[in-house]
């Protein structure tokens, strides 16, 4: 691809802040890198990561990464599913467009070397925190999808690619049926790597991940797929989430932990709802099962980001501890 | 040597906005969109004099609302959450009923990802807190909008019929031109000053069902006149005078 002088000073301008904070060692928390040590937050051989869309309080956007890292050191936090919208430049509000934005995005993903990423991998690991896979959803002009079924392979191969520089080994989207299917079929250019399949709880959409039945379309069409279980999600769709763990555990790679009511009831803190959080880890744990529990919590609350996820995460370490 | 963790969080903060405007400034990106706020940003503040809406701002929070349609009702480019500042559904809603129900049972056939949840386990009187908070903001960011760009020039008749259907049920208009003379600013005519006031408890204020009304009726017509109604009111109140 041919990137015009004006195009290619946009992106390179648009990929700025990643360099800049890979830049700025006297403000990055480095003492877990200077001991040599990552942040342990696994209890009884179970991992506890963050999806930091908990944090509420802090747009997902480059700028804010020094914050993110800042607050999960303050966490204890180890391990992170970062979103795309923590690394790539704010496309969709540098352009009126639809088409323009996904020109730009298209050309800034082929382009983008895997050293702007691995920048961005160095910064978490001076901090102690691993990458555990890519989200690949970022803010756009419409619809908040980032891969459609437009999506050219070779934008969707640059995903992978982002993940293997993060150090990332996995994949995940939240897409149905068909956007999956493409983004699952690509997987097989690049060895080692699955994709993860994220369901939210529109039950009515037969494309949406949502009941054990959808999944078990998703999980049959690669082998590299796997179960990523939203247990907020999957509870408001009134599944069972530790049956369907006794069922698919073994392509089940991570769970996004958070608390739902049943029958698409709202979200709200652990324990206040109707999704089985605790007895879901100590399942994991018992069976010693390879599964992730990441937090990805969507209630309001009136403290700030910070404490909030140390409260959800303090309340997943006592159920695996005691 | 110690740092507070607030310290340098707050530290972190600065440096992220100043480079977030070093991008946005020196490297020549020009946004066409307002750019997400850098930092740590607390949805509660500002702080609302009115105990009253801060507290149905307070249940917006609590019951997660605000993570998707925004605090300020401002959903971000690519939002999958309604646009409740321009929706029709609420601007209809003249008394938080409407609201209060879509609360109760959510919206489940939607095509979206992630349906509306039904909140039916929160009060009622915590709904319509809700909805009261709903319809202020709205009332309040709408104004804003209205009043940030150059209003077009206005058109008597136009006004004449807006006042026709919307105001003569409760102002004959010279009753109208005298209080649009009153007020002095647009500004003041557009958003009478009793509407930001914080509700009276006075006794006398409790049986009063007229100022109540009057209340409701103005948020009512801040919250859904586009730039050409309120050009065209303004320039038929001073027809008048």
């Amino acid at each position: 691809m041919n990137l015009t002088r004006r195009a290619f000073g946009r992106l390179a301008a648009a990929s700025l802040p990643a360099f800049a904070t890979a830049t700025l060692p006297h403000l990055s928390p480095s003492a877990h890198a200077q001991s040599g040590k990552w942040i342990n937050s696994t209890f009884s051989g179970v991992t506890v990561g963050l999806q930091p869309y908990c944090y509420h309080d802090l747009e997902r956007i480059p700028a804010n990464r020094p914050i993110l890292i800042e607050r999960m050191v303050q966490n204890k936090i180890g391990v992170v599913e970062l979103h795309a919208a923590w690394c790539e430049p704010l496309f969709a509000y540098m352009y009126n467009t639809e088409e323009e934005v996904r020109k730009a995005k298209y050309d800034w993903r082929v382009n983008t070397p895997p050293s702007f990423f691995e920048a961005i991998r160095k910064e978490f690991s001076d901090a102690g925190i691993r990458i555990f896979s890519y989200y690949a959803s970022a803010p756009e002009y419409r619809g908040n999808i980032s891969i459609d079924l437009q999506t050219p392979p070779e934008e969707i191969d640059s995903f992978y690619r982002a993940a293997k520089a993060l150090g990332a080994e996995r994949l995940i989207g939240s897409y149905g049926i068909a956007v999956g299917d493409r983004i699952g079929k690509q997987a097989h250019n690049h060895p080692g790597m699955i994709y993860g399949l994220h369901g939210h709880d529109n039950v009515k959409d037969p494309d949406a991940f949502s009941t054990e039945q959808t999944f078990e379309k998703g999980l049959a069409m690669h082998p590299e797929s796997r179960v990523w279980l939203d247990l907020r999600h999957f509870t408001a769709a009134n599944g069972d989430p530790i049956a369907f763990l006794e069922k698919h555990h073994e392509r089940t790679a991570a769970l996004h932990v958070g608390d739902r009511r049943r029958d698409n009831g709202g979200s709200v803190p652990f324990g206040q709802g109707d999704t089985p959080i605790i007895e879901v880890l100590r399942t994991v744990r018992d069976n010693k099962w390879d599964i992730m529990a990441l937090l990805e919590f969507e209630h309001g609350t009136l403290r700030s980001g910070t404490e909030e996820v140390q409260l959800m995460f303090d309340y997943c370490k006592r159920a695996l501890e005691s | 040597m110690t740092f507070s963790v607030k310290k340098i969080a707050a530290t972190l903060a600065v440096a992220a906005a100043t480079m977030h405007c070093a991008y946005a400034q020196k490297a020549a990106v020009h946004y066409v969109k307002p750019l997400p706020e850098v930092g740590v940003v607390d949805p509660q503040l500002p702080i609302n004099p009115d105990p009253l809406i801060q507290h149905g701002k307070e249940l917006f929070i609590q019951n997660g609302c605000s993570i998707c349609h925004n605090v300020r009702l401002h959903t971000p480019p690519g939002a999958e959450a309604a646009d409740l500042l321009h929706s029709m559904i609420v601007g209809a809603d003249t008394d938080g009923t409407v609201i209060s129900q879509l609360l109760k049972i959510g919206i489940p056939l939607s095509d979206k990802l992630s349906p509306m949840p039904q909140y039916s386990y929160v009060s009622e009187a915590d709904r319509m807190a809700i909805a009261r908070y709903v319809h202020y903001t709205r009332m309040e960011e709408h104004y804003k909008e209205v009043m940030t760009q150059p209003l077009p020039v206005g058109q008597v008749a136009a006004g004449k019929t807006y006042f026709d259907h919307q105001c003569v049920s409760c102002h004959t208009p010279g009753q109208a031109a005298a209080l649009a003379r009153k007020a002095g600013s647009d500004g003041a005519i557009l958003k009478p000053a009793f509407l930001t006031e914080v509700t009276s408890f006075t006794i006398a204020s409790l049986n009063d069902t007229k100022a109540r009304a009057a209340r409701s009726a103005h948020q009512h017509l801040v919250e859904n006149y586009s730039t050409k109604d309120a050009a065209n009111l303004l320039v038929y109140l001073k027809s008048l005078q």
